[in-house]
């Protein structure tokens, strides 16, 4: 009997395995099917596939407001009014056809042809409570202190009076502005994130007026705000609506922890000119990863740092295979902590530049970079030649490697070296920790060179790594002595107003509590950088003036060395020309200047376009 | 009489050990490594000066491991990163094991409430996940420049509870044996029981388990440095390691190869000596694994 049971039960366990295996293969190709079925009646314009690498949160709920919100979809999924390239100074209308900026007021001509992924056309209304719903779970922007909606396809915003000039910018090219929030999927949500969002404008522009501001009116707001932020960040569309009606060109279809896949909106504006209609995200897990794809054509396009000869050997492997650089808009600084006060002193900065072989550290932590062989104006590299004048350059220091003018600074400043160790003026060792982010590779190579160098020098100079996840808390706690920063970043307005905003009156001068409203020697007289920053935003549309403003801040920035640039940040872009698709612009395309701040505006553009094509 | 009890020491326990090839050649190993890390940073200079030009070397009288990623000798950091390794691996490899022994043994013999305590508490540093433990420790102990005793032990506290779980198995099996007994109507302290008659007989898996951790201890070392906890060596091999594999990308390229291979080499050497060493320390103390006798 016992037997009998025994063989009965292998048959059932052999037969359930085989049945479920053929059942797995079927649902492996069943997807696929499907897939083919829908796009049959546009087979004969848009047939082509790309993969690219990204990463998002999982399980997806395609919330842009929730944790980790679309992840790398984000720019095939909303559209702003328009793109910038940088290098070109051009934008280009995506959801707007054009628009007008009169004094504190910008308006918007939105695009007739426009429509969600589901077939619901793109109104101003979307637009409207898109602006309440980032102002309402976002606190920002507040620039924006009202929006009006005057017809279906027309956008009034009016910009607050202390809304600086560069928000117009903001406006028309960040991606939140326009489609996060169309109406038709949050409309439960519609006028509790107006409620909010006007309470929070009122209680800031209280504050900003320096008036008082009632507390029953910001309990009020805690508790509403509290409530409205609570139920949005529950909302999952993705799961409870079963889609994801975009306004973007694609729409995410199936995500799994591995793949995410989407398919071309086929109501898209610009949809008849596109030849791609899908996109596959694989997984970013790391670096090694991505490379690895790159060789084997799993993936036709990503952005990963990657050493010198990995790049060579990846080349020979995959002669399909392109690489090409673009600034990143940022440079990677070593940035001092100015409550200590060893950095007070100028005489040690100015010799640790002198010190500091910023070309090796280039070559160790990203090859590709540009290197600032002898300047700190706060000016990135690859735009210095537009906003630094000659009779600018030849005023300032210049911080070659050159270990004997640092020896003669610091004797002269009273540091003596005694045996192999530098001593400051009181006796103590020149003595410090250089503190670095972990998680990033390039950062922990640049500061082990920093520290090699220092080292050898006669400083003493320990490498510590923040672990992941705790950067900002160290940073803003100003616990550390010396880092490994981003320091000057044109991020969103790509102008030195930004980078020199983020020094003088953002988050470097926050985490670096550098003294950047005390006065300065210059040769125009004693200038506050605070004060100047200031002052270039008031007169950003006056060229001459902003150009004599940006003078005086980079003299400055290079004399008065807030921070030290180690070397300016390029995104590295690989591509496969010719495997899955064609048709990618040439290097010296202003297009690619597009890829700093989402590299996947470029791939949108280029897809949409229609100049990225599909290989018969 | 300390004299003779010395030669009965040496006869007993050394000579057994030379004699046995596994041993001997599982001592030379270790011996290597030891004198690595106490004489050889006394002999070879390590210059830690960078030069991209001369990244990736072939190994030559020059550079005998050759160069790596930042074009410094391979060997030197071998040499001068060999006194972490050793300190800082074996040193939390003993403590976990020094703790796993005492509370296994303890958890073995104990019954009752007290017992089923010990259980309870290895069986939560079992379960405990290590990285996000780690990662509170990180922010705990940050801003502490711990030793190399403290960061050992720090390590050792999540190494210990599977060797406390296998020794208690071990230790329950034992008890019942007819010399414990003995001893317990011989009225022996509860001290020479669990020393003397018990913890005796897992000499050599503890000592196996000692080996083994070596692996275990060097990555979590590493992590520790990554996560900020102990002092950044770049010359620890563990942060060699990582740098050859995720940062340099060593293993993509050919030239590469010998930055990984050396590496590697002298970390498998070392806990291969180990484990020699311990199978020898086993066959010579265990007489039914000798099948030479």
């Amino acid at each position: 009997m016992n037997s009998v049971l025994k063989k009965f039960i292998a048959i059932f366990v052999i037969v359930f395995f085989t049945a479920g295996i053929f059942a797995g293969c079927g649902q492996q190709t069943k997807p696929s099917q499907e897939a083919t079925q829908e796009t049959k009646p546009q087979e004969t314009v848009k047939t082509g596939e790309i993969r690219l690498a990204t990463d998002w949160p999982f399980p997806f709920h395609g919330n842009p407001f929730g944790p980790g919100g679309v992840g790398g979809a984000w720019w095939f999924v909303y559209e702003p009014f328009a793109y910038y390239i940088p290098q070109t100074g051009e934008y280009i209308p995506r959801l707007a056809e054009s628009w007008k900026v009169e004094e504190n007021k910008v308006t918007v001509n939105l695009r007739k042809d426009a429509k969600f992924s589901d077939g619901e056309p793109f109104t101003s209304k979307d637009v409207v409570n898109t602006v309440n719903f980032i102002q309402a779970m976002w606190q920002w922007p507040y620039d924006i202190e009202s929006v009006e909606a005057p017809d279906d396809h027309t956008v009034v915003f009016n910009l607050s009076k202390t809304s600086s000039s560069s928000f117009v910018h903001t406006l028309l090219t960040d991606g939140a502005m326009a489609s996060l929030a169309p109406v038709h999927v949050y409309k439960d949500f519609v006028d509790q994130a107006k409620e909010v969002a006007d309470l929070g404008k009122k209680i800031f522009y209280l504050q900003t007026e320096g008036k008082p501001v009632p507390e029953d009116m910001k309990t009020e707001y805690e508790k509403k705000s509290d409530e409205f932020r609570k139920k949005v960040n529950d909302f999952a569309p993705f799961k409870t609506l079963g889609k994801l009606p975009v306004v973007g060109s694609f729409e995410p279809v199936k995500v799994t922890q591995s793949e995410m896949e989407m398919k071309a909106n086929k109501y898209h504006w610009a949809s008849s000119q596109m030849k791609i209609d899908r996109v596959i995200f694989k997984k970013w897990s790391s670096n090694e990863f991505v490379w690895a794809s790159l060789i084997s054509n799993e993936i036709d396009a990503a952005h990963p740092s990657m050493p010198k000869d990995v790049v060579e050997q990846l080349s020979t492997l995959n002669p399909k295979l392109h690489v090409l650089t673009v600034s990143d808009l940022s440079d990677i600084s070593l940035v001092f902590n100015f409550k200590k006060p060893l950095f007070k002193d100028l005489n040690l900065r100015k010799a640790i530049a002198h010190i500091l072989d910023r070309n090796k550290i280039r070559d160790v932590s990203v090859w590709q970079a540009n290197s600032y062989e002898n300047y700190a104006d706060g000016i990135l590299k690859s735009m210095e030649s537009k906003w630094i004048t000659q009779d600018t350059l030849q005023k300032l220091t210049k911080y070659n490697t050159d270990t004997a003018a640092a020896e003669e600074i610091l004797k002269n400043a009273g540091y003596k070296k005694v045996g192999d160790t530098w001593q400051q003026p009181n006796g103590q060792p020149v003595a410090f920790t250089l503190s670095v982010y972990g998680p990033h590779n390039d950062w922990v190579l640049a500061a082990r060179e920093v520290v090699q160098e220092l080292n050898s020098f006669g400083f003493k100079v320990e490498m510590k790594l923040i672990p992941e996840g705790m950067r900002d808390q160290v940073m803003r706690s100003g616990d550390y002595d010396a880092a490994i920063e981003f320091g000057s970043a044109w991020w969103g307005y790509p102008h030195p107003l930004t980078g020199y905003q983020r020094l003088y009156d953002g988050d470097v001068s926050a985490i670096t509590s550098f003294p950047a409203k005390d006065k300065y020697n210059t040769p125009w007289g004693e200038l506050s950088p605070y004060d100047l920053v200031l002052e270039l935003q008031k007169n950003l549309q006056d060229e001459n003036k902003a150009m004599e403003i940006i003078q005086q801040l980079a003299y400055i920035t290079n004399e008065y060395l807030p921070v030290i640039p180690l070397y300016e940040k390029v995104l590295p872009i690989y591509y496969n020309d010719g495997y899955r698709v064609t048709g990618w612009p040439s290097k010296e395309d202003p297009i690619w200047s597009l890829a700093p701040g989402g590299i996947e505006r470029v791939y949108d553009l280029l897809i949409t376009t229609g100049k990225l094509v599909p290989v018969k | 009489m300390r004299k003779e009890s010395l030669k009965n020491f040496y006869y007993d326990y050394i000579q057994p050990l030379l004699v046995n090839k596994k041993s001997l050649i599982g001592l030379i190993i270790l011996t290597f490594f030891i004198l690595m890390a106490t004489v050889g940073p006394l002999i070879v200079p390590l210059d830690m000066t960078s030069n991209f030009a001369e990244r990736y070397q072939k190994p030559s009288l020059k550079h005998p491991f050759g160069t790596d990623y930042f074009g410094v000798d391979i060997f030197q950091q071998i040499v001068h990163g060999s006194r972490s390794v050793i300190s800082l691996t074996m040193l939390a490899s003993f403590f976990a094991v020094l703790i796993g022994t005492v509370i296994g043994v303890a958890r073995g013999y104990l019954e009752g409430i007290v017992g089923r305590a010990i259980d309870a508490i290895i069986m939560v540093f079992l379960v405990i996940p290590s990285f996000p433990a780690l990662l509170i420790l990180a922010a705990v102990f940050m801003n502490y420049n711990l030793n190399v005793v403290e960061i050992a032990l720090l390590v050792a506290v999540w190494l210990w509870a599977p060797l406390a779980k296998q020794i208690s198995a071990q230790v329950l099996s034992l008890k019942s044996k007819e010399f414990v007994e003995a001893s317990k109507m011989l009225n022996m302290p509860l001290r020479y029981i669990l020393f003397s008659d018990i913890a005796k007989l897992l000499i050599p898996y503890i000592f196996i388990n000692f080996v083994m951790q070596i692996k275990g201890a060097m990555e979590f070392s590493v992590g520790l440095m990554f996560l900020g906890l102990a002092k950044f060596d770049p010359t620890h091999w563990g942060i060699m390691l990582n740098y050859a594999l995720y940062q340099a990308g060593a293993l993509y390229t050919a030239k590469g190869f010998h930055y990984i291979f050396f590496i590697i080499l002298n970390i498998v050497l070392l806990i291969y000596g180990g484990i020699l060493l311990s199978q020898g320390v086993e066959e010579v103390f265990n007489p039914r694994l000798r099948g030479n006798e």
